[in-house]
């Protein structure tokens, strides 16, 4: 996932053709990869696990991973945990990913002053982990969900505000005068240039800012948890932790690592596929 | 500078106002040190222009030399410092689509537009104050014709980056030309092609010209391109010396690069350069 | 495409060989650790884990006065303060730890998930309780859904005590459990002063004490209510492999843990000194704090089968066993009935160490 300049050059005379069929061979040997790699491992560590003397309270073996998962899956435990921090990250994602529109705007339309006082706020606070704030937040927010989304807000809206200022920063000049020269308004250049142009940026602001969240999620909700009968995958690990279930445990980051694959995937590949890789303005 | 006074009364309409005329026209990013082109930092002194409807002026330069600046402060992009230009004998405005600019540049044209969007782009946008009934199918016309007459029409499912820099040129002028305008300010548009795609572009653009009578301001540092294209020929100074002239190209159309009449020219163009 | 899946496999492979290599070597690593850690010295190490609170106050002295390193002279002894019992329980699992103190159920839960650990010692019995600032909170029945109980986390003693008292006063043990908010001591007693978050906080000394000190709080529930009787807080857990191979390091715990208590009992103006710096607390409310009623340090150790029983009825235990499985050589109050004073060979090396601590000074 390399963003390369919005200027795509293509050498002069070089034509392309339409690539769908090379694409989707592409998508289905990184699928071919992932499985084949994940099988490997699984492998390695049921045979390590079984035959190595390892205690199974430091690693137990696949099966009874297995085991545990489906048995957490069967009893809904595991799906409402995964509801949960799906819905609080989609929210928060959401709301961050609102602020850092919010503020990028303001970095274009405010000219330098806003700029400024945008750079200063993200040099302040990006490199500020959501958990050194956790105090602060369950002083002000108190316990529970809110302080949860509030960390996870944090942990979004500053990778992808940077991004996005950054994206806003290089629009190619041209664009803004023959945008200018057919008059967009203040309005309409937000909507036809600076949107579509900043897209890779927010696109890769938003994996990113998907990462930082679910590591939000889980340290905070490793830290204090959440009450009792509504918490997600953190609360979930935290949980196996306390009770020594390590095979809970171990069920709990496959659960955690498929669910990141899936929406790379699914989600941030499909939607790169279809916008600026299609456009040729990223590869 | 009386060559220049004399060229420019020679081609005002009697009794009306010439299509744009700039006045001691002085411009520098100097003084504005927030300016991100200040490495640029160009200066326009004293330029004085006057340009009829359906005039080809060529603008050539040293490099450096302000030419870009120039266009940007006939386009209205820029507001000169001292002297002034006016459009049609108003004082120039903000830009607008009755003069459209075209760039060197191939990211000149919307990377997520294909290249029909690109060019229903300039005219949704020229035509928003004059809405008229049935504008959708007269769009679609218009578009598909000018794609037609710049030899795109098969490609116009194509997204930029698709096309070759020739391809790319002929968008960005079917954008530009698709919404009618009364001047074409163009920037070195040629600069990034090899020969060949040049020429074949300069000939295109005379086509377009001889066909919707625009009149043309073409910055070039190409002189046998200058040559080739324009009636009137401006030749800026250095960055620092004084004045610019201005040259009457009176040679039959279509001109032949080869012809004595043309090296002669050249070779007094050069000499100025 | 083939030739990159043969890659991956390989590279698997090769990650696999490398952890395989360094599991029998790290394995031979951590015996080494627990034999010789540094032969070309010739001496054992002796790995303790301690955390934070008043509870564990024997600790802080025997760690200031030197008193272990006093009676393992052969034996480098390493220190380390740990956040959570977690931490702990998981650092003796992975070798790491030779002995570590904690509360009773969870070093239950780890003993019943295979842990091979035992009771050595009880270390402090310490008044526990669910403390609230809403006037309206005086019992469990008064427990809104909305109200939030914060706890250091789900299998702690805070959890298991508000569990019996749950199913003492409400009938039901899990009753409350789905209003838990975990925090650590700290971050409870901020989010109940400043009445955000939390309506109560199950805590024990000196938070406990202070949070009642402060204004408009008061006590739900003791843990003595919530048990129905006295229980040990904190109790000393050992690998199985350091109480069968080294006894003289457990002797030496236990000898040094006998000379702290009576130094905290005896010597209680420079204990204050020593533990009013370490906690932060003025010396005259510290030295209020250790006469609370309830705070007692003591080695024997109580309610480890009440603990047993209600877990294992409760689920959080899935296999059955008795106290003395899990107890090794311990002192219990029933014994203690019988014979007021703990293992009276010990006494004439507390006088010992009573004087190595007054030449010290």
């Amino acid at each position: 996932m390399t963003i390369k300049g919005l200027a795509v050059r293509q050498k002069p005379g070089k034509q392309r053709p339409g690539k769908p069929a090379a694409a989707n061979r592409n998508n289905l040997g990184r699928w071919r990869s992932h499985i084949l790699f994940l099988a490997a491992v699984l492998a390695v560590w049921e045979l390590t696990a079984r035959f190595s003397g390892v205690s199974p309270l430091l690693l137990p073996p696949l099966s009874r991973v297995m085991g545990s998962f489906w048995s957490d899956l069967g009893s809904g435990v595991l799906g409402q945990r995964i509801g949960f921090s799906l819905l609080i990250i989609f929210q928060g994602v959401a709301l961050g990913a609102a602020g850092a529109l919010l503020l990028s705007g303001a970095v274009w339309s405010g000219g330098r002053a806003a700029a400024r006082v945008v750079d200063s706020l993200v040099a302040f606070l990006h490199p500020l982990p959501g958990i050194a704030l956790l105090p602060l937040v369950i002083l002000w927010a108190g316990t529970g969900r809110t302080a949860v989304l509030l960390i996870i807000v944090h942990s979004v809206i500053w990778p992808l505000t940077t991004n996005l200022t950054g994206g806003i920063r290089g629009v190619p000049e041209h664009l803004y005068d023959v945008s200018r020269n057919y008059r967009l308004g203040h309005l309409q250049m937000m909507t036809h240039l600076i949107l579509p142009s900043t897209l890779p940026y927010l696109i890769a602001g938003l994996r990113i800012g998907w990462a930082r969240a679910w590591r939000a999620l889980i340290a905070a909700e490793m830290v204090f948890g959440a009450a009792g009968g509504r918490g997600g995958l953190g609360w979930y690990l935290f949980q196996q932790r306390v009770f020594m279930d390590t095979e809970g445990l171990f069920a709990g980051i496959l659960v955690i690592m498929i669910i990141g694959v899936l929406f790379e995937e699914l989600l941030f590949e499909s939607l790169e596929r279809s916008t600026v890789r299609k456009w040729g303005m990223s590869r | 500078m009386s060559e220049a006074n004399k060229a420019s009364k020679a081609n005002q309409p009697a009794g009306g106002f010439p299509l744009l005329l700039a006045e001691q026209v002085s411009f520098g990013y100097l003084h504005k040190p927030q300016e991100s082109d200040l490495t640029a930092a160009p200066v326009i002194h004293n330029f004085s222009l006057s340009a009829a409807a359906g005039d080809f002026i060529a603008v050539v330069g040293p490099s450096g030399c302000g030419k870009t600046t120039l266009l940007k402060l006939l386009g209205g992009f820029l507001h000169p410092d001292e002297g002034r230009v006016l459009w049609r004998g108003e004082p120039l405005g903000s830009p607008d689509p009755s003069r459209v600019m075209v760039f060197q540049e191939f990211d000149q044209l919307f990377p997520w537009k294909r290249v029909w969007a690109n060019v229903e782009f300039s005219l949704k946008h020229s035509l928003k104050h004059s809405f008229e009934q049935g504008q959708r199918q007269v769009h679609s016309q218009r578009v598909a014709e000018m794609l037609q007459q710049v030899g795109l029409y098969e490609a116009r499912r194509q997204f930029p980056y698709q096309l070759s820099g020739g391809m790319k040129q002929r968008t960005a002028l079917a954008r530009a030309l698709v919404c009618r305008p009364d001047m074409l300010l163009m920037d070195e548009p040629f600069g990034s092609l090899d020969a060949q795609k040049r020429e074949e572009l300069q000939w295109l653009l005379l086509r377009m010209w001889q066909q919707h009578r625009f009149a043309a301001l073409f910055v070039t540092h190409d002189i046998s391109e200058a040559l080739f294209l324009a009636d009137r020929i401006v030749v800026l100074p250095r960055p620092g010396s004084a004045e610019h002239t201005e040259i009457a190209v009176d040679l039959p159309r279509p001109r032949e690069r080869s012809a004595p009449e043309f090296r002669e020219y050249y070779r007094r163009i050069y000499g100025l350069l | 495409m083939r030739l990159k899946d043969i890659t991956i496999l390989l590279a698997v492979l090769v990650l696999a060989g490398s952890c395989g290599g360094s599991e029998p070597a790290s394995e031979s690593d951590h015996q080494a650790s627990k034999e010789h850690p540094s032969p070309q010295k010739n001496q054992k190490t002796l790995v303790v884990a301690e955390q934070y609170g008043l509870a564990y106050a024997p600790l802080q002295i025997m760690r200031a006065q030197g008193l272990l390193e006093a009676e393992l002279p052969e034996y480098e002894v390493e220190w380390r303060r740990l956040g959570n019992t977690a931490a702990i329980r998981e650092a003796m699992l992975a070798g790491r730890l030779d002995a570590g103190f904690m509360g009773i159920p969870p070093f239950l839960i780890g003993y019943d998930r295979g842990m091979e650990w035992r009771i050595f010692t009880g270390l402090s019995e310490a008044p526990l309780g669910l403390v609230s600032g809403e006037e309206g909170l005086r019992s469990l029945a008064d427990f809104e859904p909305d109200d939030r109980i914060a706890l250091p986390q789900p299998g702690s003693i805070q959890h298991i005590l508000l569990s019996m008292a749950c199913e003492r006063e409400l009938g039901q043990a899990r009753a409350l459990d789905d209003r838990l908010v975990t925090m650590n001591h700290p971050d409870g007693m901020n989010a109940l002063l400043s009445g955000r978050g939390v309506s109560a906080h199950f805590t024990s000394p000196p938070y406990l004490m202070e949070e009642l000190a402060a204004k408009g709080t008061h006590l739900v529930v003791s843990g003595r209510e919530a048990m129905g009787g006295d229980f040990t807080f904190i109790v000393g857990v050992a690998t199985n492999s350091l109480l069968q191979e080294s006894p003289e390091a457990i002797g030496a715990l236990r000898r040094a843990l006998a000379q702290a208590v009576y130094l905290l009992e005896n010597e209680r103006e420079q204990v204050l000194e020593l533990l009013s710096s370490e906690y932060g607390l003025e010396q005259e409310t510290l030295s209020g704090y250790l006469d609370w009623e309830g705070m007692k340090y003591s080695q024997q150790v109580a309610g480890v089968e009440r603990f047993i029983e209600f877990m294992r009825a409760q689920d959080y235990l899935e296999s059955s066993f008795s106290v003395g499985q899990v107890l090794a050589g311990c002192v219990q109050p029933q014994e203690l009935q019988a014979n007021e004073l703990p293992e009276s060979k010990e006494l004439p090396e507390l006088q010992v160490s009573g004087q190595g601590g007054t030449d010290d000074d």
